[in-house]
């Protein structure tokens, strides 16, 4: 079933993931569709170009041969990010509405607006800054008012640069991993829901941190501290028990919050409801699309 | 400091051949260059490049331009919009390829849309200027036909594609191509409603779907039947993927849909080389507005730096050296972050050398940084913070003192002071130079300092250029073609009332009756740090600084100027006021009136 379109209007969307193949362009794709369908305008960038590096020329050749699953399929107005080499052969009458800062491995990038229904390769900035400006600037400019971004995979600090940005994560599980994949799910959701700190400078045993926390910054850190602030959930580079065992000793928060839309999650050999009882009330409450492509409501999942 | 270098600003920056990056760094002119902020990506190339100028006409052509611009601002002073305007199409100024590309290149479509948004907001602000200012910068509009003809493509100005108006066969076939995918649509939503009646199946716009396992076997099943309109494969155990499989006519209709797109493709092919053709045939036209643009852009810029910080012309023709109320911008942003009081400088000099001799902290290396800050500024086509300034024009700026040192290994900051000297000198001798030395050779022996110094002083005082030094070594050898001055320095009467309190001849006696820093720094101090307040008894270094700035009379005057013995270093004051214990302090004044560690005065 196709996810909430509200989830998606008007705002600036990050949807990323930790491994290939956990659903993260389908997720983006479906999330179009349900915007289109619901009458918004949307833009569509991805981070970089997955299967595309090399030159130019290289990019040109690879084009013909793009399979099906590399296009993405387009709707007249619809704005997009892609290289110069894929603006030729799209098939979508792209109308250029702007060049994007920097280069990317297939060349110049340009922001385009589809004039009729067709299909392209997106390639976008892979620089997390470039990449926000580029989304920025199609808001900015009225271009487009919702944004997918479909992003680099496991580059969480995306979130950070694209201010204001809501962020899902697309997960797949299987057999062998979905025990992992709930596990992984809840530690980000516990790190998604730190509090938010303010005005805790100068008190003793107040530790702020600018950069990254990393278990070795947190080995680091001293015995009478009691609280430990970072920029956002993505500055935290610890796993669930490495955080457990911080969370022991000192309160952990940071200075800003991530605008959470949710997981997206797809299945395979699993069953929804053992899923669920995997993952627990509060993960699988978050999800707001069980495998985007399925025909009817998978499971319906409430509190 | 606030506008320290990055490194990559460090690999970027590079003042030329006739400033130095010592002389840059000293001046702290990072600080003010990260305020000029041209808005073309051309105006922006310039502003990386720190270029500080030596040709006069170069320099009195920026600043004619400038004020070029604040008179247009200024005929243009009730409507505001119009500035607003010219800023925004300034902003929009694309970064466009060569124009001439090479023979026979092509632009890309994205090249393409560059040169049109390029010659929209060029055409634009031509249109915005007034006479007066077309003529000052030669700018011109020759490009109308060019732009009507890559106004064809797009929505609007600042859009671009190849539209169907460039020819009539790409119209023709994308009118048809339309009209197939018109047709293709609606088989396939025919095909999806088919389903979804059959089936209960909505793809909703999808190119497959997922269904539950039983659903897939069943839907297979049909298919064995021959009746297939769906293709089915397993997905895992609990479902199958779907996907809509086209009848003959749909693919039919799509090969001819490719036929036409390869077509068409091939026509986009022949006016993106006609385009392109176009645009090379004007690369003489998009170099000189480039130039143009750099200039009109770089010169709104300055005006802006002008308009901020108050900034007035420099006289660039004069052969002696002469400044009223000049400014250091960066102290001046310091001081008020402070809260401090902040003294203009009035020096001048028609000598080929000026040594200063002056308190610590008495502001002799300020003074060497405002006179390259304004030096550096008025050669890189800048109006400058003074009330007026006089100067000439040198072919090289350079600085030498310990500020530079930590940037090389392997030497001490003596050894690179030398290395230093050696350059300086290399290109003094060739060209006229302004070269500033800051407490040259203060790590080494005074004595062999003084000699050495003075040895400095005399080669430079007989060059073309213009040598500044600051010192504390007064017994420099006076040369006939050097001007010697002294900081005013500490003004004893405030700084003996500042002890009053404690009964007192001086403040080092007063700090050596003290018991502790609170009762010397809870004294009068001044208006702006009343007595007793928690700053001035907590003794910050900040509160210290601002107590010692209070007492400071920070004016160049001429060596001979004042009493008599006037213009030494106030060390000993200066240690008493930033703390140093008082015992200490009597204990050196009276070594110090005995003559017997006199040398130690001048010392670090």
């Amino acid at each position: 079933m196709l996810p909430d379109a509200s989830l998606f209007f008007d705002r600036i969307n990050l949807i990323t993931g930790p491994s290939a193949g956990s659903g993260k362009t389908m997720f983006a794709r479906a999330a179009a569709i349900a915007v289109r369908a619901a009458g918004g305008n949307v833009a569509m960038l991805s981070a970089g170009a997955e299967g595309f590096g090399g030159t130019r020329q290289q990019a040109s050749a690879r084009r013909a041969q793009a399979p099906e699953k590399s296009l993405a399929r387009l709707r007249r107005g619809d704005v997009f990010v892609t290289a110069d080499a894929f603006l030729e052969s799209a098939t979508c009458l792209p109308e250029i509405l702007d060049v994007v800062p920097g280069m990317s491995a297939l060349g110049r990038l340009a922001i385009a607006r589809a004039g009729r229904s067709g299909s392209t390769v997106l390639v976008g900035p892979e620089r997390n800054e470039f990449l926000a400006a580029a989304a920025g600037r199609i808001v900015e400019e009225g271009w487009a008012s919702t944004v997918i971004i479909d992003g680099s995979l496991n580059r969480m600090t995306q979130i950070a640069t694209i201010q204001g940005a809501r962020l899902f994560y697309a997960v797949r599980a299987s057999q062998s991993d979905y025990m992992r994949t709930a596990s992984k799910m809840n530690h980000l959701l516990h790190l998604l829901e730190l509090p938010v700190s303010e005005g805790d400078e100068g008190q003793a045993g107040f530790i702020d941190i600018e950069g990254p926390l990393t278990q070795s910054i947190a080995e680091g850190i001293p015995e009478g501290a009691r609280a430990v602030r970072v920029g956002d959930f993505s500055r935290i580079f610890l796993d669930g028990s490495e955080c457990a065992a911080l969370e022991k000793r000192l309160r952990l928060c940071v200075r800003r919050k991530v605008d959470f839309g949710g997981f997206s999650v797809v299945l395979r050999g699993v069953s929804g409801a053992g899923f669920i009882e995997a993952a627990g009330p509060a993960a699988a409450g978050k999800v707001v699309s069980w495998n985007a492509y399925a025909c009817e409501p998978a499971f319906r999942v409430t509190g | 400091m606030a506008g320290a270098m990055s490194q990559e600003e460090k690999k970027q920056h590079c003042p030329g051949a006739c400033c130095t990056a010592a002389a840059w760094t000293f001046a702290r002119m990072e600080e003010v260059w990260s305020r000029f902020r041209p808005r073309t990506p051309y105006g922006k190339d310039y502003a990386v490049r720190r270029v500080v100028r030596s040709d006069p006409a170069g320099i009195e052509l920026a600043l004619d331009e400038t004020e070029a611009c604040a008179a247009f601002a200024a005929r243009n002073a009730d409507s505001p919009l119009t500035a607003d305007k010219v800023a925004w199409h300034l902003a929009r100024i694309p970064r466009i390829p060569p124009a001439d590309g090479g023979s026979g290149a092509e632009f890309d479509i994205s090249e393409i849309f560059q040169f049109k948004k390029f010659l929209w907001n060029y055409s634009g602000l031509c249109a915005l200027l007034d006479r007066p200012m077309l003529d000052m910068f030669g700018m011109s509009f020759r490009s109308g036909g060019l732009l009507a003809v890559l106004d064809k493509g797009g929505s609007g100005p600042e859009t671009f594609q190849i539209a169907d108006g460039y020819d009539e066969g790409l119209r023709e076939t994308r009118t048809a191509i339309l009209a197939l995918s018109e047709r293709l649509a609606w088989r396939r939503a025919a095909q999806e409603k088919a389903v979804r009646e059959s089936w209960g199946i909505g793809f909703e716009g999808r190119e497959f779907v997922m269904v539950p396992m039983e659903t897939g076997l069943v839907i297979s099943a049909r298919e064995g039947e021959g009746k297939a309109e769906l293709s089915v494969e397993s997905y895992d155990e609990h479902s199958c993927l779907v996907r809509l499989i086209p009848d003959s006519a749909t693919l039919g209709l799509e090969r001819e849909r490719a036929a036409l797109r390869d077509r068409e493709r091939a026509i986009e092919t022949r006016i993106r080389a006609a385009l392109s053709g176009l645009i090379a045939g004007e690369a003489d036209n998009f170099r000189e507005y480039i130039a143009v643009l750099t200039r009109l852009d770089l010169a709104f810029a300055r005006l802006a730096m002008k308009e901020t910080f108050g900034l007035a012309r420099p006289d660039l023709s004069a052969r002696s050296l002469a400044i009223r109320e000049g400014r250091f911008i960066p102290l001046l942003d310091e001081c008020a972050a402070r809260g401090t009081g902040y003294t203009p400088l009035d020096v001048g000099t028609g000598k080929r050398a000026a040594v200063l001799f002056g308190s610590n902290m008495g502001g002799k290396t300020v003074v060497l940084q405002t006179v390259l800050f304004l030096q550096i500024m008025a050669q890189a086509g800048f109006h400058v913070p003074a009330a007026s300034f006089s100067s000439r024009v040198f072919p090289f700026i350079d600085y030498v003192g310990e500020g530079t040192a930590r940037l090389t290994r392997g030497l001490s900051g003596f050894g690179f002071e030398i290395f230093a000297l050696c350059k300086a000198l290399r290109q003094a001798e060739s060209v006229p130079a302004l070269v500033a030395f800051d407490e040259f050779a203060r790590t080494t022996s005074s004595e062999e300092a003084e000699a050495l110094l003075s040895a400095v002083i005399s080669r430079f005082s007989e060059g073309e250029g213009l040598a500044l030094f600051s010192t504390h070594f007064r017994g420099v050898a006076r040369e006939p073609n050097a001007q010697y001055f002294r900081m005013a320095g500490l003004d004893v009467r405030l700084a003996r009332e500042a002890f009053s309190g404690k009964d007192a001849s001086s403040p080092r006696e007063a700090e050596a009756g003290a018991t502790g820093a609170a009762g010397v720094m809870g004294a009068p101090v001044g208006a702006s740090v009343p007595p007793g307040t928690a700053e001035v008894q907590a003794g910050t270094l900040e509160s210290r600084i601002r107590r010692i700035n209070e007492m400071m009379r920070y004016k160049v005057l001429d060596e001979m100027s004042g009493a008599a013995g006037q213009g030494g270093s106030d060390a000993l004051e200066v240690a008493s006021l930033l703390g140093l214990d008082g015992r200490m302090v009597a204990k050196a004044e009276e070594y110090a009136r005995r003559g017997r560690v006199q040398e130690t005065r001048y010392g670090a």
